[in-house]
């Protein structure tokens, strides 16, 4: 029987060291926005991985960095093919490694934000937009909407505030035909989260503060 | 302008006030300690311009909520009409949800309301016509497009 979960909940490292420990033949996929990556054990080593266009360590390391998607452990799997040689603690150690020199990769800096508010329970993704349309870091891929539809709504509802002689809101949530979305504004920029439709804004709220502080 | 409508949403405590604006921007009905002033018929205009952007794209919406550390407004959209709350404490929000929820059905189904409503009809994408834009709201409007 396959492990199936979110890597919200148990991350990639773990999974790995979890599967090389037990000495595992198994291979884990894992499914990020319709993209899907596979990492293959064998006798508890790394040894294949794929998250295409990259193969091998490379692949490993740009899945370290997800911190959304879900996983699933089929054991007794074997790799089509060998394209890792290092033992998976090296393999592991190198992938960190290449994370924290990633944070200074301006594309990178908000890895930290997202890694907060993406364990957060209903939050599903999160981008953070400037004024000119740009978005800045995406946790992933959403084309629910224009960027500049976040910001006309965000523009009106300053100016709700501003009628009310309040400030720009904390936080807006809508919701209709789609999952739920909330704006916070975040230093000059907008952060667009997606929501699980039925959370609570009043709920949700205080823990989206405490990650965007 | 009926507004026992509403009396169950603004007997709850901490809401301050709820009402109702039709497609064309008028309030139409109004309870609780709103008054019926140059800012409310603004504070409509801007509310319906944001459900505007979303029927413009073909997006449909229902709720929208806007949250301040001691003010929150709760929008309830219909096609036709918007039914809007203030209310000034979030720990009343579980038990207004649910008064929200009975209000709004029983307004789909009140003949009278209907009636107010389809005298009221309109076409709430005009509320983004150029004329109706001030000069940022057309400058972020025209990429959109």
């Amino acid at each position: 029987m396959a492990l199936v979960g979110d890597l919200k909940d148990l991350k990639l490292p773990s999974l790995i060291q979890l599967n090389c420990m037990e000495k595992n033949t198994a291979k884990l996929t894992i499914e990020t926005d319709g993209r899907y990556g596979f990492v293959y054990f064998e006798n508890g080593q790394v040894v294949h991985a794929e998250y295409d266009p990259q193969i091998g360590e490379e692949a490993v390391y740009r899945m370290l960095q997800l911190y959304s998607g879900k996983f699933k452990v089929e054991s007794g799997i074997r790799a089509p093919a060998q394209t890792i040689k290092l033992s998976w603690n090296s393999l592991l150690l190198e992938g960190l490694h290449k994370m924290d020199d990633g944070e200074a990769d301006p594309s990178r800096r908000y890895d930290h934000l997202f890694e907060r508010l993406l364990t957060i329970k209903g939050v599903i993704k999160a981008k953070i937009i400037n004024e000119a349309d740009e978005i800045i870091a995406s946790s992933s891929q959403d084309k629910s909407f224009s960027e500049y539809f976040y910001l006309l709504l965000n523009y009106e509802t300053q100016k709700i505030g501003e009628l009310l002689q309040l400030e720009t809101p904390e936080i807006v949530t809508f919701s209709g035909g789609f999952n739920k979305f909330a704006l916070c504004a975040f230093n000059k920029f907008l952060v667009v989260i997606e929501l699980e439709s039925k959370t609570k804004t009043e709920v949700i709220l205080p823990f989206i503060r405490q990650a965007l502080r | 302008m009926k507004n026992e409508w509403l009396d169950d949403i603004t007997q709850l405590d901490a809401v301050q006030g709820a009402f109702i604006i039709s497609n064309r921007g008028s309030v139409i009905s109004l309870a609780g300690n709103l008054k019926k002033n140059q800012r409310l018929e603004d504070l409509s205009v801007r509310i319906m311009k944001s459900a505007a952007v979303f029927h413009k794209f073909s997006h449909s919406l229902s709720e929208l909520e806007l949250f301040w550390q001691k003010q929150v407004i709760i929008c309830k959209v219909s096609q036709n009409f918007i039914l809007v709350t203030v209310c000034s404490s979030r720990q009343i929000l579980p038990l207004l949800r649910i008064t929200l929820n009975v209000t709004y059905a029983r307004l789909l189904e009140d003949k009278k309301f209907y009636k107010l409503v389809r005298d009221e009809a309109g076409d709430r994408t005009l509320f983004l016509n150029r004329d109706k834009l001030e000069a940022k709201e057309t400058e972020i409007y025209s990429k959109i497009n």
